[in-house]
């Protein structure tokens, strides 16, 4: 089935939001949550942005059909949170900076949680420098 | 594998088998196919009989191979739960480093591999562990599962129906 864009009709004519526009937008929104460590997107995109292209869209799939959008995350979670109420607040927090910055309708946010990392906070690496100096 | 598909597999190993005491036999010259071939094909109706038992051996060879090679549905991730916000599920190498940083706080566990799969009734767990034999097996086990538990549902929020703790090994070098 082919995917209808929305659009914003105004008296001047219509808006239309790209899916990449709407993925970056949750993209930033889902990376500010607490406990996100980062966002998984494949390999090939890990690939790219290895060699210097930032995506800020990584790891977001979007799908619009008509004024109805539905959103899908997979993103890596830090150790130690919860990881439920972590994937909460991507879904409260994606929804409304989608739905204020773009005018649509957020239907589902769908948060994956691909994997689990530690991340290593400033006083650990330098606890460890320090060990090693010793 | 199913029952069924069992049995049609050994019947085939069984054709396989036949065929090759045939050809060994040929070989050495204890056997003269071409005899019983040409006595089966003398009359019409054993040629339609000996036809149709190609067709149907042959067919089914056909879907034994379209079943081998046709890759099995993985199941890579389990719900954690499901709202009117959206879905939020969790990928089984997710739960996974879950548990293998859970078992960092029991001492003893020198080296663990688990097992995850999603059930109607929450995930199944089996840890297979080797440990330091100077400790207790039933002690280490219980607090195997019971760590591995609480870090799944608290931390992951997961429902879990079972852990299974498997020692596959001692090892006098435990942390």
């Amino acid at each position: 089935m082919e995917n209808v864009k929305p659009e914003i009709p105004n008296d001047l004519g219509v808006i239309r939001i790209a899916d990449e526009v709407v993925s970056t937008v949750a993209g930033l929104a889902a990376s500010d949550v607490e406990g996100v460590a980062n966002m998984s997107g494949g390999w090939g995109t890990d690939l790219v942005e290895k060699l210097g292209r930032k995506n800020l869209g990584k790891g977001i799939k979007v799908e619009s059909t008509g004024d109805q959008t539905s959103i899908d995350i997979f993103i890596v979670i830090e150790f130690g949170y919860a990881i439920p109420k972590v994937a909460e607040n991507v879904q409260r927090e994606v929804k409304q900076a989608v739905e204020t910055m773009t005018g649509l309708t957020v239907t589902a946010v769908n948060v994956h949680v691909v994997s689990v990392a530690t991340k290593k906070t400033a006083s650990e690496a330098e606890e460890a420098a320090t060990a090693q100096a010793d | 594998m199913t029952g069924m598909g069992r049995l049609v597999l050994f019947i085939y190993n069984l054709i396989i088998l036949v065929l090759a005491v045939i050809i060994v036999g040929t070989t050495l010259g204890w056997l003269d196919p071409q005899v019983y071939i040409n006595a089966v094909l003398s009359a019409p109706e054993n040629k339609i009989i000996a036809g149709l038992a190609g067709i149907i051996v042959g067919f089914v060879a056909l879907l034994m191979s379209v079943w081998a090679i046709k890759p099995t549905p993985r199941i890579d991730a389990v719900t954690v739960s499901q709202g009117t916000d959206g879905e939020i599920s969790m990928s089984i190498a997710a739960a996974k480093a879950i548990i293998m940083r859970a078992i960092r706080q029991v001492e003893g566990v020198k080296e663990l591999r688990p097992d995850v799969v999603p059930s109607p009734t929450g995930i199944k767990v089996k840890l297979h562990t080797m440990i330091n034999p100077d400790h207790n097996v039933p002690e280490i086990s219980a607090l195997l599962q019971s760590v591995v538990r609480d870090n799944l549902e608290k931390v992951g929020g997961l429902q879990v129906a079972e852990i299974k703790v498997l020692i596959d090994d001692f090892t006098p070098t435990g942390k």
